[in-house]
């Protein structure tokens, strides 16, 4: 059920109000670009998805449901639309390595190496388990909203954050992060 | 070896333990303190990376909230202004078929109005060309009858015989107004019956076409 000031606002929105809709944007920014950024890897390309979703959201706003959270839609909109990014550039031919590697990539802000590579590891990941791990651990979401933004059951959910925890800690023990476990490591 | 399985168990315990708390099932003062996690580095090591989750995510740039907001901005506008015009466009095009509409009145002519094409009534009868052959048959067969009631009717001695003692007053015959009134008698029905039965028929034969039916 949607709450009375998410109705509101949306009503507000769909007048033409513009501090509504600096309101909307604002609510949900970090939402919409965290998601967009980890599934594109790309800090410009994830601000231009954002601004895309957002004109989405402010034009389908009639079409949303009062009885459900504005949130999950607005965070199925991002990942639809960070699906058809990706998409179209998986048919753009490959861009050099010094141009992906320009200042576009997404800045590691934290110079904690274990962070670094926690980071890298889930840009690795699956696009669709990217999506579970990054709603989950980055955004909050829980298990039955991230079901209704990827638009797979609870079950599927589960198992793909599970399996990108598992491809996560894999890969940091390739990386020495994890130390080999003791029954191993005492092992003859 | 004992010690090796204890250790493992209790490996697998933080293990299940770290997953429930990244599924947000148990809180992380849990395993503040553990003895497992004194003795275990990789434990250790897995709780940090545990810890480190949720990653910090960068932020948007300061100018994107003011940038989208113009541009949803410009968008609605644009949008309310083509929904503008095509309403207004609709209602021009309503307009035009009410003008010509009106322009055309269709409810000028009224139903109780509307001029009917008279009916023509054809003034030649309809053919009963059965009756007209009866009529020229019964017709013959009363000129045949009379033919035969004259032929057998007694002589009328039209020669005189040289030796008759009355002279007989010779009248000469030459048309049929000569003919003595009671010949007349006898032929003029025949005559005029004949005559009003071909006229008919030439009359029922004048008023069909050339398939059979009524000329209108």
């Amino acid at each position: 059920m949607a709450d009375v000031a998410d109705t509101e606002l949306v009503r507000r929105c769909a007048s033409g109000e513009v501090g509504a809709m600096r309101e909307l944007v604002q609510r949900f920014q970090d939402d919409v670009f965290g998601v967009s950024v980890r599934m594109l890897r790309n800090a410009h390309d994830a601000e231009d998805v954002s601004q895309e979703v957002f004109l989405r959201v402010f034009r389908s706003l009639h079409r949303w449901d009062r009885e459900r959270p504005l949130r999950p839609w607005v965070l199925t909109i991002a990942v639809n639309r960070c699906r058809t990014a990706l998409s179209k550039r998986s048919k753009l031919p490959e861009l050099v390595d010094y141009l992906q590697e320009s200042a576009a990539a997404v800045p590691d802000t934290d110079g904690n190496e274990l962070t670094v590579e926690i980071r890298a590891a889930v840009e690795e990941l699956r696009p669709d388990y990217r999506e579970v791990f990054v709603l989950f651990h980055e955004r909050g979401q829980s298990y039955e909203e991230i079901s209704e933004v990827v638009d797979r059951p609870v079950g599927t959910i589960k198992t793909w954050l599970h399996r990108a925890r598992a491809e996560l800690l894999d890969r940091l023990k390739r990386r020495g992060f994890v130390p080999p476990e003791p029954t191993r490591a005492k092992a003859p | 070896m004992n010690d090796l399985n204890s250790n493992s168990a209790e490996c697998e315990r933080i293990a299940a333990l770290v997953t429930r708390i990244l599924d947000r099932e148990a809180s992380a003062e849990t395993l503040a303190d553990d003895s497992h996690l004194v003795e275990c580095t990789a434990c250790r090591e897995m709780v940090a990376i545990s810890e480190q989750f949720p990653l910090p995510t960068p932020k948007p740039s300061m100018l994107f909230t003011e940038r989208v907001v113009r541009a949803a901005d410009r968008d609605f506008r644009q949008r309310r202004r083509t929904r503008w015009m095509v309403r207004s466009g609709a209602m021009v095009m309503a307009a035009s078929v009410l003008v010509a509409v009106v322009a055309m009145k269709p409810w000028a002519a009224k139903p109780n109005e509307i001029v009917q094409v008279p009916e023509v009534k054809s003034t030649v009868k309809p053919v009963k060309i059965e009756q007209s052959f009866a009529e020229a048959g019964s017709a013959f067969v009363s000129i045949t009858r009379k033919a035969t009631d004259q032929s057998l009717a007694p002589a009328v001695n039209w020669i005189a015989s040289r030796d008759a003692t009355v002279p007989v007053e010779r009248t000469e015959i030459r048309t049929l107004a000569n003919l003595p009134n009671a010949a007349k008698d006898g032929i003029e029905p025949i005559a005029n019956t004949t005559k009003r039965a071909f006229n008919l028929f030439v009359r029922d034969v004048a008023g069909l076409t050339a398939s059979g039916k009524m000329k209108s």
